[in-house]
C-alpha cells in the first residue's frame, strides 16, 4: 500500500510543482521513486518529527501541498502539538502520512503498534482521518485528498496487501457498499476489510446474508451516510485494528447515540487488555478477535 | 507637536494594553520592543494594503505571549484600527492573549513555545525554491531554547544552509519560574548556534543602531542562516519591573501606567 | 574477556536475525564491542539480585537493536538462551524492539530519542538517594537529529548528572542514508562539548580504548559523560560493512555460516 501511495503521489507531483514530501527518516526503498523526479521538493527531516510538522506548516502557508511520512507513533504521538496547533488550527494542507497503522509491524513490540492513532487525530479540528483498505481505496482516498485542502491523515497498513476490489472503486459518496444491508452488517475501516469479507462470504455460503460496508474516510462530512445506515433499525458490527477507544468503533457509537432510536452497535478492535502481546499481525488479529474466527463468533452468538 | 516616535508609540500601547485588561507579560513585550521597533520601522518589508504579497518579509513571532507588542506594531503600520488595540483580551475580542493568525497582519499563531522557528524554516524552504528574495523573521524567546523542537529547527537550517531564515533571540535571562541561567543554563548561546551552522550576531538588545546593523548585516550574508542573540533587560522601561520575575505576570497598576507616562512626557 | 564475550554475541546475533529474516543486524553489529566491554568489564548488574538499588542501569536508546542486548542478558545468565531463537515469533517474550518485560531490560525504547531523557531521570533520583552506581545509555547517531535527545543533554548539563554516561553508536549511517547527508553531526564532539559535557571521541571497535573511556567517565565527577564511538555498521559481515542494505537485509544462510565457520 504504501509504494502505491507513492505512485500515486508521483502521478500526482507530475502536474504540480508545489507538492512537497517530508519525511522523518523512513521510508528506504519506498519514497525513491518521488525523490527521483522531485528532488527540490524531497527533504528528509532526519528524526525530527516536531520540526517536520512544523516545517509542513511554513510551507503549507507558503501556498504548498505538503506530504510527511513517518511510521504511525512518530508521525502522530511524538509530534501531536505540532499538529493541533500548526497544521490543523491554521487549517493547513498538510496530509500526514503513517505507515503502519495497526499492526502490521506486531514483532516489532508496542512502541511500533499503531493503535491509538484514530483516536488522537480524528478529535482535532478541520482533520480528516484517511484509512484504505487496499491500494484502490488508496486511490479512492488519495482522489479526495488531492481536493481536500485542510488537515488530512492518511493511515496506511505496510505492504502487501490482497486486492480486494476488482476496479476502480465508483462510490459517489465516502462509504463503500460490499454487501448489502441486512440484519447484521460489519461496518468496517482499513485493511482489516480483508477478515470481514471472508466472514461475509462464509455466511453467504450458509445462505446467510450480512451486510458489508467499507468506511475508509472518518470525518463530519461521512456522518450523515453512516447516520441513514444506522437509522435503519438494524445491527451494526465496527471492525477496525486500532484500539476500541476512541477509534472508529467510538465514531460510529457517537453517530448512532445521536439518533432518536440508537441503532446496537458492537465494536471489534484491538483490546485494551493484551495491547502490548507480539506476534505476526494474523495472530494478533486473531489474539484479538478481529480476524474471520472472531467475527463469526460474534455474528453467532447475534444469530442464537 | 512632534510626532511620537515608533517605538514611543509602541512602549505607550504596550505598557496601557497590559494595564488597562490587567493582564500579563508586559516584561517580554518590553524585553523585546527596541528590535521589534527596529524590525518593523527599518527592516521589513511588509505592506498593509497588500498583506498577502508574495515578496513580502514573513515575521513570526514565536514567543506568542507577547502579542501586544505586535498587535501594536501592526496597528500602527495600518493594519486594522489602533482603536482595536483597546479591546485586547475582552470577551469576544480580534486579539487574543497569544498571537491569532485571525489578526490581519500576523503570519501565524503561536502561544506554545518552540514552534516558531520550524514553521519559518519551512516559509523560507518554499521561498527558496520559488526564488522569492525576501525574509523570514522569527522572533524567540530565550526559554524556547529549552526546547528540543527549537534544536531540529536549528540542525537543520545549518545543515541546509537556509540563508533566507533570521532568527532574533530575546535574551531577556528570565523565563516563567526564573533565570534562565537558573534553570537551563544557555551560555556560550552564540557558539551553540554557531556549532550548528549559522551565522551569529551577539549583541545589545536596546541599541537601535547595533540591531540595524547586525540585522542588515544578516540580510546579506548568502551562506548561512542567522541569528541574533539579542541581550535584553526584561520590563525595560518599568522601573519596578526591570529584570525581575514578576514582570512575566504582573500588569502595570494605573500608579506605574501614570508615572510611565509622565515619564515618557519629559523624555519626549 | 571481553574478547570472548564479543564472539558470543556475534554468533547469537548473526543467527538471530538470519533465523528470523529480520532487520537491524547493522546496528547491532556497530556496537557489538561497546556491548561486549560494557557487559562484561563496566557495567555492575546481577542476575540473582536484578533489581538490586545499588546495581548499574542500563538504557538502550536505540531500541531496534535489541537483539544484542538480549543475547548480552542470556549469556549473563538473565533468561536462559534457549528464548534467543523464539526472537520476534509469535507469542515471543523478546520483541523486535527492547522490551522491559524481558529480564534484564530496564526499558523499552523503539521510538528514537526516549532513551537519554529517561536515564537522566535515573540518575538524578540515584543521586539524589545517594546511590553510587552509573546510568548507561546506548544512542545511535541518528538519534542526534531527535530535539528530544537535546533536551536531555542541557538539563544534564546544567544540573552536572554526573553519573549519567551517554554512548553514541556513531556508525554514520541512519535509517535513509548516511548522518553526514541527513543532518550533518561533525564535528559532534565539539558539539557534547559546547553543551557542557565531558566528552570521548574514540574507535567503538577497539576494546581497551572502550575500557578505558569507560573507566574514566564513571571517575569524572562535575559533569555528565559521553563516549561518542566511532564504528562500522554491520562491522562483521563484509557485504554489510558499511552500507545501509546492513539496516534492512537479514543474513544470509551463507553469511551466517561464515561467521559460525569464523569462530
Ligand atoms: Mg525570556
Ligand atoms: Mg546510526
Amino acid at each position: 500500500m504504501r509504494n502505491s501511495f507513492v505512485e500515486n503521489l508521483v502521478k500526482y507531483a507530475s502536474k504540480k510543482k508545489n507538492v512537497y514530501l517530508l519525511t522523518g527518516d523512513l521510508g528506504f526503498s519506498v519514497l525513491e521513486p518521488f525523490i527521483k523526479k522531485n528532488p527540490k521538493n524531497f527533504f528528509n527531516m532526519g528524526v525530527a518529527e516536531q520540526n517536520m510538522m512544523g516545517v509542513s506548516s511554513g510551507l503549507a502557508l507558503e501556498g504548498n501541498k505538503v506530504f510527511t511520512y513517518s511510521i504511525s507513533n512518530f508521525a502522530t504521538s511524538r509530534c501531536h502539538e505540532q499538529i493541533r496547533n500548526d497544521i490543523c488550527y491554521h487549517d493547513l494542507d498538510v496530509t500526514v502520512v503513517a505507515v503502519g497503522g495497526g499492526l502490521p509491524y506486531g514483532t516489532h513490540g508496542y512502541t511500533h503498534h499503531g493503535i491509538e492513532d484514530i483516536t488522537i487525530t480524528r478529535c482535532l479540528p478541520n482533520m480528516t482521518v484517511y484509512v484504505p483498505a487496499d491500494r484502490l481505496e488508496l486511490e479512492f482516498c488519495f482522489n479526495k485528498i488531492i481536493k481536500n485542502t485542510s488537515p488530512k491523515y492518511l493511515r496506511l497498513a505496510k505492504g502487501g496487501e490482497p486486492d480486494l476490489y476488482k476496479k476502480k472503486i465508483s462510490a459517489s459518496g465516502n462509504v463503500i457498499c460490499h454487501k448489502k444491508l441486512s440484519e447484521i452488517n460489519i461496518l468496517s475501516c482499513g485493511s482489516i476489510l480483508v477478515e470481514a469479507i471472508d466472514c461475509c462470504d462464509f455466511y453467504k455460503e450458509k445462505g446467510i446474508n450480512v451486510g458489508l460496508f467499507s468506511c475508509p474516510i472518518i470525518s463530519e462530512e461521512t456522518k450523515p451516510e453512516i447516520k441513514k445506515l444506522l437509522s435503519k433499525g438494524k445491527t451494526f458490527i465496527t471492525l477496525e485494528e486500532h484500539k476500541k477507544i476512541g477509534g472508529f468503533g467510538s465514531y460510529v457509537s457517537e453517530i448512532s447515540v445521536s439518533l432518536e432510536e440508537p441503532a446496537r452497535v458492537i465494536s471489534c478492535g484491538v483490546l485494551s487488555d493484551g495491547y502490548d502481546l507480539v506476534g505476526n499481525q494474523k495472530y494478533l488479529r486473531s489474539l484479538h478477535g478481529i480476524d474471520k474466527e472472531g467475527l463469526v463468533k460474534v455474528i453467532n452468538k447475534l444469530l442464537k | 507637536m512632534v510626532s511620537k516616535s515608533f517605538g514611543r508609540i509602541l512602549l505607550e500601547d504596550v505598557v496601557r494594553m497590559t494595564n488597562v485588561s490587567q493582564t500579563s507579560h508586559v516584561g517580554g513585550c518590553l524585553s523585546c520592543l527596541d528590535i521589534v521597533n527596529v524590525l518593523f520601522n527599518n527592516v521589513i518589508n511588509i505592506d498593509s494594503k497588500k498583506p498577502k504579497s508574495k515578496n513580502r518579509d514573513r515575521f513570526i513571532l514565536s514567543k506568542g505571549h507577547t502579542s501586544a507588542v505586535i498587535y501594536s506594531a501592526l496597528a500602527n503600520k495600518g493594519f486594522f484600527p489602533v482603536k482595536w488595540l483597546r479591546t485586547f483580551f475582552e470577551n469576544g475580542t480580534k486579539l487574543p492573549g497569544h498571537i491569532d493568525h485571525k489578526v490581519p497582519g500576523v503570519e501565524f499563531s503561536t502561544g506554545s513555545l518552540g514552534h516558531g522557528l520550524s514553521v519559518g524554516l519551512g516559509m523560507a524552504m518554499s521561498m527558496r525554491n520559488k526564488k522569492i528574495k525576501s525574509k523570514v523573521y522569527v522572533l524567540l524567546s530565550d526559554g524556547e531554547m529549552n526546547s528540543g523542537s527549537t534544536v531540529e529547527a536549528i540542525m537543520f537550517a545549518g545543515h541546509h544552509k537556509i540563508n533566507n531564515l533570521i532568527c532574533i533571540v530575546d535574551k531577556n535571562q528570565f523565563q516563567a519560574l526564573g533565570k534562565t541561567d537558573d534553570i537551563i543554563n544557555l551560555n556560550p548561546l552564540s557558539k551553540k548556534w554557531e556549532s550548528f551552522g549559522w551565522n551569529a550576531y551577539d549583541i545589545d538588545g536596546h541599541n537601535t543602531s547595533e540591531i540595524k546593523t547586525a540585522l542588515l548585516s544578516a540580510k546579506k550574508n548568502s551562506q548561512k542562516p542567522s541569528v541574533l542573540v539579542c541581550n535584553t533587560v526584561k520590563g525595560k522601561g518599568l522601573k519596578d519591573f526591570e529584570g525581575r520575575l514578576m514582570s512575566h505576570y504582573r500588569p502595570p497598576s494605573d500608579d506605574q501606567l501614570n508615572d510611565f507616562m509622565e515619564g515618557l512626557e519629559l523624555i519626549r | 574477556m571481553s574478547e570472548l564475550f564479543a564472539k558470543k554475541l556475534l554468533e547469537d546475533v548473526v543467527r538471530m536475525t538470519s533465523e528470523a529474516k529480520t532487520s537491524h543486524v547493522g546496528g547491532c553489529l556497530s556496537c557489538l564491542d561497546i556491548i561486549s566491554v560494557l557487559f562484561t568489564e563496566v557495567i555492575n548488574i546481577d542476575k540473582k539480585n536484578p533489581n538490586s538499588k545499588n546495581r548499574d542501569r542500563f538504557i538502550l536508546s536505540k531500541g531496534h537493536t535489541a537483539a544484542i542486548i538480549y543475547s548480552a542478558l542470556a549469556n549473563k545468565g538473565f533468561f536462559s538462551r534457549k528464548w534467543l531463537s523464539t526472537f520476534i515469533q509469535d507469542g515471543t517474550k523478546l520483541p523486535g524492539h527492547i522490551d522491559h518485560k524481558v529480564p534484564g531490560v530496564e526499558f523499552s525504547t523503539g521510538s528514537l530519542g526516549h532513551g537519554l531523557s529517561v536515564g537522566l531521570g535515573m540518575a538524578l533520583s540515584m543521586r539524589y538517594n545517594n546511590i553510587k552506581s552509573n546510568v548507561y545509555v546506548l544512542v545511535s547517531d541518528g538519534e542526534m537529529n531527535t530535539g528530544s535527545t537535546w533536551e536531555a543533554i542541557m538539563f544534564a548539563a546544567h544540573h552536572k548528572v554526573d553519573n549519567l554516561i551517554c554512548i553514541v553508536d556513531k556508525n554514520k549511517i541512519q535509517s535513509f542514508g548516511e548522518t553526514k547527508d541527513i543532518i550533518n553531526l561533525d564535528p559532534l564532539y565539539e558539539k557534547w562539548e559546547t553543551y557542557g559535557w565531558n566528552t570521548y571521541d574514540i574507535d567503538g571497535h577497539n576494546h581497551s580504548e572502550i575500557k578505558k573511556a569507560f573507566i574514566d567517565s564513571k571517575k569524572y565527577s562535575k559533569k555528565p559523560s559521553v563516549i561518542i564511538c566511532n564504528t562500522i555498521k554491520g562491522k562483521g559481515i563484509k557485504d554489510f560493512e558499511g552500507r545501509l542494505i546492513s539496516h534492512y537485509r537479514p543474513p544470509s544462510e551463507d553469511q551466517l555460516n561464515d561467521i559460525l565457520k569464523g569462530i
